[in-house]
């Protein structure tokens, strides 16, 4: 399963981190991004759970 | 177009929204109920500056609370329907008397036709135009207190109960945010003073649902489903609930309550409606998966709306008062109060019974009443050692992970622990089967978050049994989630009531500046949240 974030769109909540911080993080620009492209095993739900909730959409996870 | 908002919990960054609300809203509904508030602030600045008496302005009393309600977190996302709440209230505004030789703030005064000039006058009254930033803490503190207190005063103006002395208040306070001449120290009075009138404004709900439905008692809630098809119905507006439940009685559709409507179940009057079948779901925020399965229609009669990005979902989902989404129906209420949800039965008919998510029953309806009817039992197993402490855990639920500190906190718990909750946030616990002590359950639910007067009232009892004159004496540790404005209301309820050292999490508003926090934590001794265990230990030695 692989995350990525279209980072034009994103606004830098935080959820995203919060949810599943083994993919995600927020960047020095205030932004989040996924650090690692491959979702770690046993965490695919947390990363779906990141996409589904993101505010604005910016989240791909498959 | 950029937005600020940081009224919730959840605001982007533990800062502001400044691009779109996490919340789901966009910039564009964000600077209109900005608008909003400012328009109503120039409505209180006509009542002040003519020294009008609330009880001769009915109208305009129910457009005031029905508009700050709209502002509430997740209530409205419908950029129209804010509109149209702008284009009321202006219209209120200036049907209301001038007096001769008084200049007023541009609020009182300002026009704004059509869409584009409300966008560019919104851009220009936000958040932000207050420079100072502990006075614009202190102002938005009160402003998001009034917007709970509105709620309430909705709710309880729907059922007929109206306080003239909370609306006269309304008006004091918007007015006051607008005056520079203001110090510090009188605008935290003036917080404290929301408090008061918070209290003032949640025993005009308690006794507008007690006088309409009975008093809450002691009930099993099935969180099951049934083989029938139903309606989901969710929010806080018990009005709403008894028009939906006469409306379907012998359709064959059943009526699940979800999230903030569980606490409807507690009250006798409804127990008589044998198609009321149970609870469907946890608290708001897992709302789209829960929604999917739930697959009959749904009806909001308050916040809290997550944004349905499917067609589909938005094709299910239906709102009514304060509440609004963009693509959704919105049903009106007639002149006479009376709502006609037919198009949700006859829906629901078409659409399949709901999938089970769990199974089983919870149990709450510890309001002031029923616990207070217990309270020898209650005042015995403190006495003899078997209660150590009540944890008053009320509040919201979010989305965010920290809030399974609450779940730890709730398992953490000695055995000789009780908690009193109100409000979404008993979702992260109250499915967790702690037990009883002596018959008295572990996890007492006092219904929703505006229940948590019973709370107050409650402590207040003890106080009096115990024969105690400082409310902070008795054995309870007040660990309060937040994340909207009812919280809010509700914290400075508490603060007024004069209970100190409340812990609030998971993190503390970001609407509060560094100096406004400060006051909070040397006058109330405020806190945040630690760790669980860190926090159970430290709160058992307290």
């Amino acid at each position: 399963m692989k995350a990525s974030i279209d980072r034009d769109g994103c606004i830098g909540c935080g959820l995203c981190a919060d949810t599943c911080p083994s993919v995600f993080r927020m960047a020095d620009d205030g932004l989040a991004e996924a650090y690692v492209t491959d979702v770690p095993a046993g965490d695919e739900a947390a990363a779906e759970e990141a996409r589904d909730n993101c505010p604005v959409t910016v989240i791909t996870v498959e | 177009m950029s937005m600020y908002c940081y009224q919730c919990q959840e605001a982007a960054g533990g800062k502001a929204c400044t691009v779109a609300g996490v919340c789901g809203k966009t910039p564009e509904v964000a600077n209109l109920q900005d608008l909003l508030i400012y328009a109503l602030k120039g409505v209180a600045l006509r009542v002040r500056a003519a020294a009008l008496d609330a009880a001769t302005l009915g109208v305009t009393n129910r457009a005031a609370v029905d508009g700050l309600f709209t502002t509430i977190t997740n209530a409205n996302f419908d950029a129209e329907a804010i509109r149209w709440q702008i284009k009321r209230v202006l219209a209120l505004r200036d049907a209301l008397p001038l007096p001769a030789g008084v200049t007023l703030h541009d609020a009182a005064t300002f026009t704004a036709d059509g869409p584009d000039a409300m966008q560019r006058k919104a851009e220009a009254v936000g958040v932000l135009t207050t420079e100072n930033e502990d006075v614009r803490s202190l102002r938005e503190m009160i402003v998001y207190g009034l917007k709970g207190m509105a709620a309430y005063a909705e709710h309880a103006a729907n059922l007929g109960k109206e306080n003239n002395d909370v609306y006269a208040f309304v008006y004091e306070a918007l007015a006051a945010t607008l005056d520079d001449s203001l110090t510090a120290d009188q605008l935290v009075a003036l917080t404290l003073r929301t408090g008061e009138h918070g209290v003032k404004a949640m025993a005009l709900l308690d006794e507008a649902n007690t006088s309409a439905f009975g008093k809450p008692e002691i009930t099993t809630v099935d969180i099951g489903v049934r083989q029938n098809p139903a309606i989901l119905i969710s929010g806080h507006d018990l009005s709403d609930l008894a028009q939906l439940l006469s409306q379907t009685e012998g359709t064959g559709v059943d009526v699940y309550t979800h999230s903030e409507m569980l606490p409807a179940h507690y009250y006798p009057a409804f127990k008589k409606y044998s198609h009321f079948a149970g609870n469907y779901g946890n608290a708001w925020w897992q709302q789209l998966s829960e929604f999917e399965r739930f697959g009959g229609p749904i009806l909001f009669t308050t916040n809290c709306i997550v944004p349905p990005k499917s067609e589909a979902l938005r094709g299910r989902i239906f709102t009514t008062g304060a509440s609004g989404y963009p693509g959704c129906t919105h049903i009106e209420a007639a002149a006479n109060g009376v709502k006609d949800f037919s198009a949700i039965i006859a829906l629901a008919k078409t659409l399949p019974a709901p999938k089970a998510i769990e199974s089983g029953s919870i149990v709450g309806g510890f309001a002031h009443d029923q616990v207070l009817a217990l309270a020898d039992k209650v005042v015995d197993a403190v006495k003899s050692g078997a209660i150590k402490k009540f944890f008053v855990m009320a509040g919201c639920d979010g989305r965010m992970k920290s809030r399974a500190y609450y779940t730890d906190f709730a398992e953490k718990l000695p055995e000789d622990t009780v908690i009193m909750t109100a409000g979404c946030a008993k979702f992260r616990y109250n499915k967790l089967g702690l037990g009883d002590i002596g018959g008295i359950p572990r996890v007492l639910d006092a219904g929703q978050c505006n229940d948590s007067y019973s709370l107050a009232v409650i402590a207040l009892k003890l106080k009096e049994v115990f024969g105690l004159t400082d409310i902070n004496d008795l054995p309870i540790v007040y660990n309060i989630a937040w994340y909207e404005q009812k919280a809010v209301i509700v914290l400075l309820a508490l603060l007024f009531l004069g209970v100190k050292n409340i812990h609030l999490g998971p993190t503390l508003p970001s609407f509060l500046s560094p100096n406004v926090a400060n006051v909070l934590v040397e006058k109330f001794g405020i806190a945040g949240i630690g760790t669980a265990q860190d926090d159970v230990e430290l709160f058992m030695q307290a």
